[in-house]
């Protein structure tokens, strides 16, 4: 004999039991929907509009535990004249679920920005960087207002644990 | 997405590296068991100790991994091709009392270690040994010859006999 004996060759038919057949597509769905971006960052933009003001928010719809994330509002002065003081307030039980939490402008009050002498349709950004430190998701308003004109957003972020 | 695929190419390389030491390193474990030992320690200390603290993190690495272990092994027991490809073939080390040199240069192992494996397996010498073999798996396989009996069979690591 040159060769030790092979094994023999059977019909390569896989038996699942029950419990493989419940647990491997959990299992598998895991990593699909993570190459969908399920689990991943991902960004959201609203823009709303009334009287002399006009914003976009583009904030964080979902991000993960410790990891730092932009939120952006745009405020639009859409009046003929210019706007001495427009105030940006930001919802305290949103902002208070994350840590570390940076304003660029700084912050006037309490999480509010003063955006002062907007010209006619000049456009203010205002910045705000987020740090996950709450998991779950977490709502909250954003609302500019000039005079008796005010806009509010609704935003909502989902923090990964 | 981009954890899935660190995960892909992480398993691919160590596979590939694996494949390339040969059967010998490998001791007792399989080459996909191995894999996943080695790298389920790092998700979990990455996610406690990099940029990335989140349990998703770790949960979708370490998904991933199995997910990929089971694949490998489904395709491995259906498909002849892929087993060829994934797993290297047991190679003869001593055919009818006969060692083979370039089989025992191939994978490096010295005839100490054959007669090692000779000895737990209750064989005094060469020429009572019909066939020793490099399994897969990086145990030596000692088979006397005239199918008689073999003592002491697979009593240490990285050796291991047939009766």
């Amino acid at each position: 004999m040159t060769s030790p004996p092979r094994a023999p060759s059977i019909d390569a038919k896989i038996e699942w039991s029950w419990k493989q057949l419940i647990g491997f597509p959990i299992l598998l769905a895991v990593p699909i929907l993570a190459l969908f971006g399920v689990f991943g960052e991902s960004q959201a933009r609203v823009h709303t509009m009334n009287g002399s003001l006009a914003m976009t928010v583009s904030y964080p719809s979902r991000f993960r535990y410790r990891q730092v994330q932009p939120l952006h509002v745009t405020v639009r002065n859409l009046s003929p004249v210019v706007a001495d003081t427009v105030r940006v307030s930001f919802d305290t039980a949103y902002i208070s679920r994350f840590s570390s939490v940076r304003f660029d402008p700084a912050l006037r009050g309490s999480y509010s920005v003063d955006l002062t002498d907007v010209k006619p349709s000049e456009s203010r950004l205002v910045s705000v960087e987020l740090w996950g430190q709450d998991y779950g998701a977490h709502r909250g308003t954003i609302i500019a207002r000039h005079g008796t004109d005010s806009v509010m957003v609704l935003i909502r972020t989902f923090v990964f644990p | 997405m981009e954890t899935v695929l660190r995960v892909i190419f992480v398993y691919v390389f160590i596979w590939a590296c694996f494949r390339t030491l040969g059967k010998r390193e490998l001791s007792q474990m399989a080459p996909f068991e191995l894999v996943m030992l080695l790298l389920i320690p790092q998700f979990f200390s990455r996610a406690l100790t990099r940029q990335d603290y989140s349990m998703t993190n770790s949960l979708v690495a370490a998904t991933t991994l199995f997910s990929l272990v089971f694949l490998t092994s489904i395709a491995s027991f259906r498909l002849n091709g892929f087993r060829r490809v994934m797993e290297s073939k047991p190679m003869v080390l001593v055919r009818q009392g006969e060692l083979l040199p370039r089989a025992l240069g191939g994978e490096r192992i010295a005839p100490e270690e054959i007669f090692s494996a000779m000895h737990k397996a209750g064989i005094e010498t060469i020429e009572e040994v019909a066939w020793a073999i490099l399994e897969s798996d990086g145990k030596i396989a000692i088979i006397r010859s005239g199918g008689g009996p073999v003592q002491n069979p697979d009593s240490q690591r990285g050796t291991g006999a047939r009766q």
